[in-house]
């Protein structure tokens, strides 16, 4: 499994011109996740590189969503979870014993499948993850809010009501406004699970362009079931698949090598169509 | 439900009158009104409301938040549960005994509204927990998840993102817990006393509107008119409570789509 990584950050590091160091930002070692006594991924390794989007791919029920839901452990509400292997974000280890679980959280966003904007006001939707991590003053506060909304251009789209409820946006805008308000904290990584499923193709083109837009700002993971989706906008892509019902990551490599030159059988027969 | 409000209509009708209401009662309660019953009866439900309001909440909070779900406290969680249907399993006459060995003998308040208040709130806890909690339980997991994974904290997620939307399950809860407490009799028989003098001060002992109707029914003879009209009065009260917090409960409804 570390011969594929390694070769994944070598054709990936060939392939893309990063700004930022090529140092990986976040490094997945080996994880297993159990829920109670039942494997749901066994053996995940995984780089990712600062500035970069990975797209993570397979059939539904291969522990995709869990995965992501590990790197923020927000997998932990259920007692019966266990984690074994580690994660790493910039070096340290997320399961270590003094990681303060919402510092973590702040710094690893996360936008869900379905649009869930909460049931206030779309102004307070920014405003109170970031009264939340620090208090601040009303006018620095309607900087940041519109400062975020342009950031996912709903601000032209909503500046006249922002004090409406959230749920009277569109499901496009209600995505842009869940992703505005996971960017608000400024985290270093997001994890995106299957954020355009709802959308139609018109706001998926919106969302896609705009995570390409925040790929200098951030490192994203994004879990989707849309080939091309992944082919358009990921630097390299992972290939989750079942063997004996639990889900291990069977090809991990650079996109254009992914949907090029698949080397193993799954992703060969996963990327024709043939199957998952 | 309409057999009952008649029989009392049909009975009490001739007794009733704003005079009813506004007077103090004569002759054991025979005659007269039930004014300082209802100022009673008014002091004993709102001062349990109130007392217990912040601790039913806080452990409908603690039991539906399950931000951390460690062994340990998974366990306490179920010990808190479990106490909470025993509360709701133990008959009111043992609340009352229990309320007066230890509010009224062993804290010294005496026969009084503040005994009797205190007694009632233990018994209307697990109503207002439980209905609070399945409101609780109600708000998507979604926008729980959402706001676990922005880091927020219990205070935030609860003050500021459920709060409002779970208002109106909130108000139903007081209802019930209300709704419960001013029909409670046994309960208060040991704790807030027989006294049908108006009350002073919350020391004093202070007779409710169902123990006024139960003691007028069994230990007075002659006083079965104005047991009629008070349980009148307890039924139009009741009513009139449920109405104003079903007319709160839809305007929140309302206000909040």
């Amino acid at each position: 499994m570390y011969n594929i990584i390694a070769e994944a950050d070598q054709k990936t590091e060939q392939n893309f011109d990063f700004n930022c160091a090529f140092k990986s930002f976040l490094t997945v070692e080996n994880l297993t996740v159990l829920r109670g006594s039942k494997k749901i991924i066994e053996g995940v390794c995984l780089k990712a590189l600062p500035g970069t989007i990975t797209a993570i791919v397979g059939p539904s029920g291969v522990g995709k969503s869990t995965f992501l839901k590990s790197i923020n452990r927000i997998l932990e509400t259920d007692a019966t979870t266990h984690f074994f292997g580690d994660i790493k974000i910039e070096g340290v280890s997320i399961f270590d014993k003094n990681t303060d679980l919402r510092r973590l959280r702040r710094k690893v966003g996360m936008v869900f499948q379905k649009p869930t904007p909460f049931p206030v006001s779309i102004f307070k939707n920014i405003a109170i993850p970031l009264c939340d991590q620090s208090p601040m003053s009303r006018a620095d506060l309607d900087i940041a809010v519109e400062l975020n909304l342009s950031s996912v251009g709903l601000w032209e789209e909503v500046k006249d009501k922002l004090h409406s409820s959230a749920l009277s946006l569109s499901g496009g805008q209600q995505q842009r406004l869940c992703m505005a308000r996971a960017m608000s904290l400024k985290p270093s990584l997001i994890l995106l699970d299957e954020p355009c499923s709802s959308l139609d193709p018109m706001s998926t083109a919106i969302m896609e362009q705009l995570l390409l837009d925040l790929r200098s700002q951030t490192t994203m993971l994004i879990v989707t079931h849309n080939l091309a989706q992944a082919k358009r906008i990921s630097d390299q892509t992972a290939l989750f698949w079942p063997e004996n019902g639990v889900g291990k990551m069977v090809e991990f490599s650079g996109t254009k090598d992914f949907f090029g030159s698949p080397s193993s059988l799954e992703a060969k027969s996963y990327v024709n169509g043939l199957s998952g | 439900m309409f057999s009952i409000v008649w029989e009392m209509m049909s009975k009490g009708m001739d007794s009733f009158s704003l005079d009813f209401i506004t007077g103090l009662p004569e002759r054991s309660g025979r005659e007269g009104g039930i004014l300082p019953i209802l100022v009673s009866t008014f002091l004993v439900v709102l001062l349990a409301l109130a007392w217990v309001f912040p601790p039913a909440l806080g452990c409908a909070l603690f039991l539906s938040d399950y931000r951390n779900s460690s062994r340990p406290l998974q366990l306490v969680r179920r010990v808190v549960s479990v106490a909470l249907d025993g509360l709701t399993a133990v008959p009111s006459i043992v609340f009352g005994i229990i309320g007066n060995a230890i509010f009224c003998r062993f804290f010294g308040f005496g026969y009084s509204i503040l005994a009797g208040a205190l007694t009632l709130g233990f018994m209307i806890w697990p109503y207002m927990t439980r209905a609070f909690e399945e409101t609780f339980a109600s708000v998507p997991k979604d926008i729980y998840l959402q706001s676990l994974s922005l880091g927020f904290s219990s205070y935030t997620y609860f003050r500021k993102i459920i709060f409002v939307p779970c208002l109106p399950g909130m108000v139903l809860g007081i209802v019930l817990a209300l709704s419960r407490a001013l029909a409670e009799t046994s309960a208060l028989l040991f704790t807030s006393g027989y006294s049908d003098r108006m009350p002073e001060s919350l020391l004093d002992s202070g007779r409710v509107l169902s123990i006024h109707i139960l003691d007028l029914a069994m230990n007075v003879t002659g006083g079965d008119q104005n047991s009629y009209a008070s349980g009148l009065v307890l039924v139009a009260f009741l009513l009139i409570l449920n109405s104003i917090f079903s007319g709160a409960f839809v305007f929140c409804k309302r206000f909040l789509k």
